[in-house]
């Protein structure tokens, strides 16, 4: 889960290899929110854009928090 | 006297560690707060020197053009889950089995292996790119660039090589935000500009080849 939270946030590798081509194929999240904010100077959008990668990690963080729950684990052992 | 003294620096260092509590939250929630007031002001309100922040300017207006551009939105989360579906499963698949052996049998030079596993994190990720650097040639299109900053004669380059310098630019190459070598635009009605596809600025590109070269675009030719 936490894998999964940290490759949400990948911005370095595609920033320096393929700048989000070919054809918008390797765009994260993460580089659409600096694309709109820094390229299309858009601070607005790539703000909301931001919020939203932080709503679903925070999403997957509780997941993770709640398999995780000792009453879960003992429940199912 | 000494009863007193002891009380009064207890509580002086009681102080001290809430306010560099406060002093702390308030630095790391700045940057949060910061965010969310950005993405619900408008642009004009953000770029005012101050920045206008007041209540009667909040608008939703950010989050409805974002969602409304379903596209862009819908793409970059498909590839971030791509992304992320793929190094959980390969973690999941190479590294349970490695940590159970690790923890649980008996392996020899175990820590040795430990001490590489842990290596490969001490190597920062963007060395990936350095050695893409000499993994991969340059294409065409580069050549070009090149060739033209000496001042020999420019070859014109194909619509191949045009595709590559939209690919080295991260633009998309159905032309949606910016065309030409690097030169990013944000008025889609210079789009067009074949000019500029034809003769880019050498510093405009990037200096080595992504892993992957684009497709050919039949509407390009």
């Amino acid at each position: 889960m936490l894998q999964t939270i940290w490759s949400l946030r990948v911005f370095d590798l595609v920033f320096v290899l393929t700048r989000g081509g070919p054809a918008d194929g390797t765009v994260l999240l993460n580089f659409l929110a600096y694309r709109v904010t820094f390229n299309f100077l858009n601070i607005g959008s790539g703000a909301a854009i931001a919020n939203v990668i932080f709503a679903m990690s925070f999403l997957l963080a509780l997941l993770y928090i709640w398999l995780l729950q000792p009453s879960r684990k003992s429940a199912t052992a | 006297m000494s009863l007193l003294r002891s009380s009064l620096g207890t509580r002086t260092a009681e102080a001290g560690v809430i306010l560099g509590l406060v002093v702390f939250v308030t630095w790391s929630a700045a940057t949060i707060v910061w965010l969310l007031l950005s993405s619900i002001l408008p642009q004009l309100s953000l770029i005012d020197q101050p920045p206008d922040i007041s209540f009667v300017h909040w608008t939703l207006d950010n989050y409805i053009t974002v969602i409304g551009s379903a596209a862009a939105l819908g793409r970059g989360m498909l590839n971030s889950f791509i992304v992320a579906a793929f190094t959980t499963a390969m973690a999941l698949a190479l590294g349970a089995p490695a940590a159970y052996a690790l923890a649980r049998l008996s392996v020899p030079r175990s820590g040795t292996v430990v001490l590489l596993i842990l290596a490969t994190q001490m190597l920062p990720a963007i060395a990936i790119a350095i050695s893409a650097l000499h993994r991969y040639q340059p294409p065409r299109a580069h050549r070009h660039a090149f060739r033209a900053d000496r001042g020999l004669p420019v070859v014109q380059p194909a619509d191949r090589d045009l595709d590559s310098q939209r690919f080295l630019s991260g633009c998309p190459r159905r032309a949606g935000a910016c065309s030409g070598g690097g030169r990013r635009r944000t008025d889609p009605h210079l789009l067009d500009d074949r000019a500029a596809d034809l003769h880019p600025h050498p510093s405009a590109l990037p200096p080595f080849s992504p892993l992957s070269s684009p497709g050919t675009n039949s509407s390009s030719r």
